[in-house]
């Protein structure tokens, strides 16, 4: 009897070492590797022709190449190496490392399925991720705050009768219609917070929707460089039944970027308003998106935006009429320093 | 139509674990269904494929956790469990990212016969199953930039299925089993892809009703268990699961495990 389960224990272990080596097998043949390693034609590495192409998109859009002291064939010499080397997705970190050198917060990489990665924190951003807290605000009002515009935008009148609003991004979208309905319930106070720190931006569409209530007369769009040259003038006009004239305070620091950057240039051209907080993010670029050859996507920026001293926004931002500093420190004391002096300068 | 179905997918079943299973008492118990609580612990091998990153295949070792609770009644008996598998480890090349992964799952198991394997006597039961699958993962592409977060992506599948076990006792405190579930009807969740659209771009809708063709998982498990005493039970088993679901980017993922598992009967 003893002899005879032996005798099954055996059989079954041959049998179950036999499924073992059958599965193991079958993890690696099912889950197979990647058949796009290598393309037909001349080149026949995929990361090459993903190095290749992405240097290719950046050396005939990237605008900042003279403004940054880059010398994008240098460039080339350097990572095409690395990419002839890199293996699989080693090549995310050649393409990481070769597009970190232009220092451009719009850079992203951006995977098969469309999940986009930041390469890049421009300097004022990076410091003021935490300096700004949408509960400390909401401790200078005796109200909680109306939220519009699918929730892009929060809104109040202060107790000192000043109204506030917090756009927090400038997306494409129906929205931005709002804000009209905004302006009709601040219009009695005696003047207006428009607060968009921490707005990293979105696109012209909505910042144009905005500024035009504020617009007497019509305004120049901010001028955009396109392969070295400039695009034609294109004019904002003023919009809506009555144009707000009383004083305006933009509160801006350094994640104010791209559109939000666009946005606060613009305003700083009327009379009635006055730019307070930190420079913005500087991000003057317009993003394009362009394809690789492995299915991964590069966002660049193709477009050089001007303020109106036509200084590039990329890296000089927009500087406040004030400058109001503001810290992480600040705001877990209870104090939002950059609101304070808004609310100071329009009692 | 549905009928045709059962009837051709019963014959084949029950073709496969021999026909004599029909002239079988099927409510005599004699194997150890392993009742009670038990822990298992092990390590194992993953391979992934999920294009929504990359088309490349990450490998690398995986540990595993789980916990269950089985019980036999009359009739039949039930099982219910939640794994754990968690590594850092998974590779391509020199690249690296974290895996997360979570199963937990109820089977109702119903003796449908014997067979007869090896000269020895072999209890079978069939049943269905429901799990709750989900993955998650965090692509570490970021090494050399300044990235704000790393790309992420998960998986979800939470199906219907059958389960089939096979349990075979050589005397009685060991005892030879295999498993095998499969899922027949999910629903699926996965990281929406943005797609190109006639008004710039899309995002996919992140949840869709899967068949087995769109989104399929399953499991085998072959092993065995000794009765240490009366209420405690040994086992070690060797499983293999595998997950793939083309509703989206495609996604594949293989592992193999080698578990120790003690359980206590309550």
């Amino acid at each position: 009897m003893i002899f005879e389960e032996v005798k099954i224990l055996r059989r079954a272990a041959l049998a179950g070492t036999s499924l073992l080596i059958f599965f193991v097998g079958c993890r690696d043949l099912i889950v197979a590797p990647s058949d796009q390693n290598y393309l037909d034609g001349e080149s026949n590495n995929i990361n090459v022709a993903d190095f290749e192409q992405a240097w290719d998109i950046a050396n005939s859009v990237y605008p900042f190449f003279q403004f940054k002291h880059i010398n994008w064939d240098s460039i080339h010499s350097v990572y095409g190496h690395l990419a002839e080397k890199a293996n699989g997705d080693e090549m995310f970190n050649v393409l990481f490392k070769m597009f970190t050198e232009l220092k451009d917060g719009h850079l992203e990489i951006i995977t098969k399925g469309g999940y986009a990665v930041t390469i890049y924190l421009p300097p004022r951003l990076k410091r003021d991720v935490s300096a700004f807290d949408p509960h400390v605000v909401r401790k200078y009002f005796t109200k909680e705050l109306k939220l519009a515009g699918d929730g892009n935008m929060d809104y109040e009148i202060l107790p000192e009768n000043i109204g506030y609003v917090r756009i927090s991004a400038f997306a494409t979208g129906d929205w931005v219609f709002d804000f009209d309905k905004i302006l009709d319930y601040v219009a009695g106070a005696k003047g207006l917070i428009i607060d968009v720190r921490q707005n990293s931006g979105g696109h012209g569409d909505p910042v144009n929707y905005v500024v035009s209530r504020f617009l007497s007369a019509s305004l120049t769009f901010p001028l955009e460089y396109y392969k070295g040259k400039p695009l034609p003038n294109f004019l904002v006009q003023p919009r809506g039944p009555y144009q707000y004239t009383k004083p305006v305070v933009v509160l801006i620091n350094g994640v104010s970027f791209s559109a939000t950057e666009l946005f606060a240039t613009m305003m700083s051209q009327l009379p009635n308003v006055t730019l307070v907080g930190d420079t913005t993010g500087g991000g003057g670029g317009n993003q394009g998106i362009y394809s690789l050859p492995s299915g991964r996507q590069i966002r660049i920026s193709n477009a050089d935006f001007r303020r109106y001293d036509n200084q590039p926004i990329e890296w000089n931002g927009v500087p406040p009429d004030i400058v109001v500093m503001q810290s992480a420190e600040d705001l877990k004391n209870g104090h939002d320093l950059q609101l304070e002096r808004a609310i100071a300068l329009l009692k | 139509m549905r009928r045709n179905i059962y009837n051709v997918f019963m014959t084949i079943l029950l073709t496969m674990v021999n026909t004599r299973a029909l002239a079988q008492d099927s409510t005599s118990i004699a194997y150890s269904f392993g009742d009670g609580l038990a822990i298992h612990g092990g390590v194992g091998f993953l391979s992934l494929k999920d294009e929504y990153i990359s088309s490349e295949v990450y490998s690398g070792e995986v540990s595993y956790f789980a916990a269950s609770w089985s019980r036999q009644n009359e009739t039949y008996g039930h099982r219910l469990w939640l794994e754990y598998e968690y590594t850092a480890a998974l590779r391509n090349h020199n690249i690296s990212t974290e895996i997360t992964q979570l199963r937990l799952g109820v089977a109702f198991m119903y003796p449908i016969g014997k067979t007869n394997v090896l000269s020895k006597d072999v209890d079978v039961l069939f049943g269905p199953t429901s799990e709750l699958f989900f993955h998650f993962r965090s692509e570490n592409i970021a090494n050399g930039g300044e990235s704000i977060a790393n790309a992420y992506s998960f998986a979800l599948l939470f199906s219907g299925g059958v389960k089939l076990e096979a349990l075979c006792s050589l005397n009685e405190s060991l005892q030879l089993h295999a498993k095998a579930q499969t899922s027949l009807l999910s629903l699926g969740g996965r990281t929406p892809s943005v797609v190109a659209a006639e008004e710039g771009e899309k995002t996919e809708s992140p949840f869709k009703l899967l068949t087995v063709f769109a989104g399929f998982d399953a499991s085998g498990e072959i092993g065995c268990d000794y009765k240490l005493y009366q209420s405690v039970l040994i086992a070690a088993d060797y499983r293999f699961e595998l997950t793939r679901i083309s509703a989206w980017d495609f996604f594949i993922s293989g592992n193999d495990n080698f578990i120790l598992s003690a359980a206590y009967d309550l």
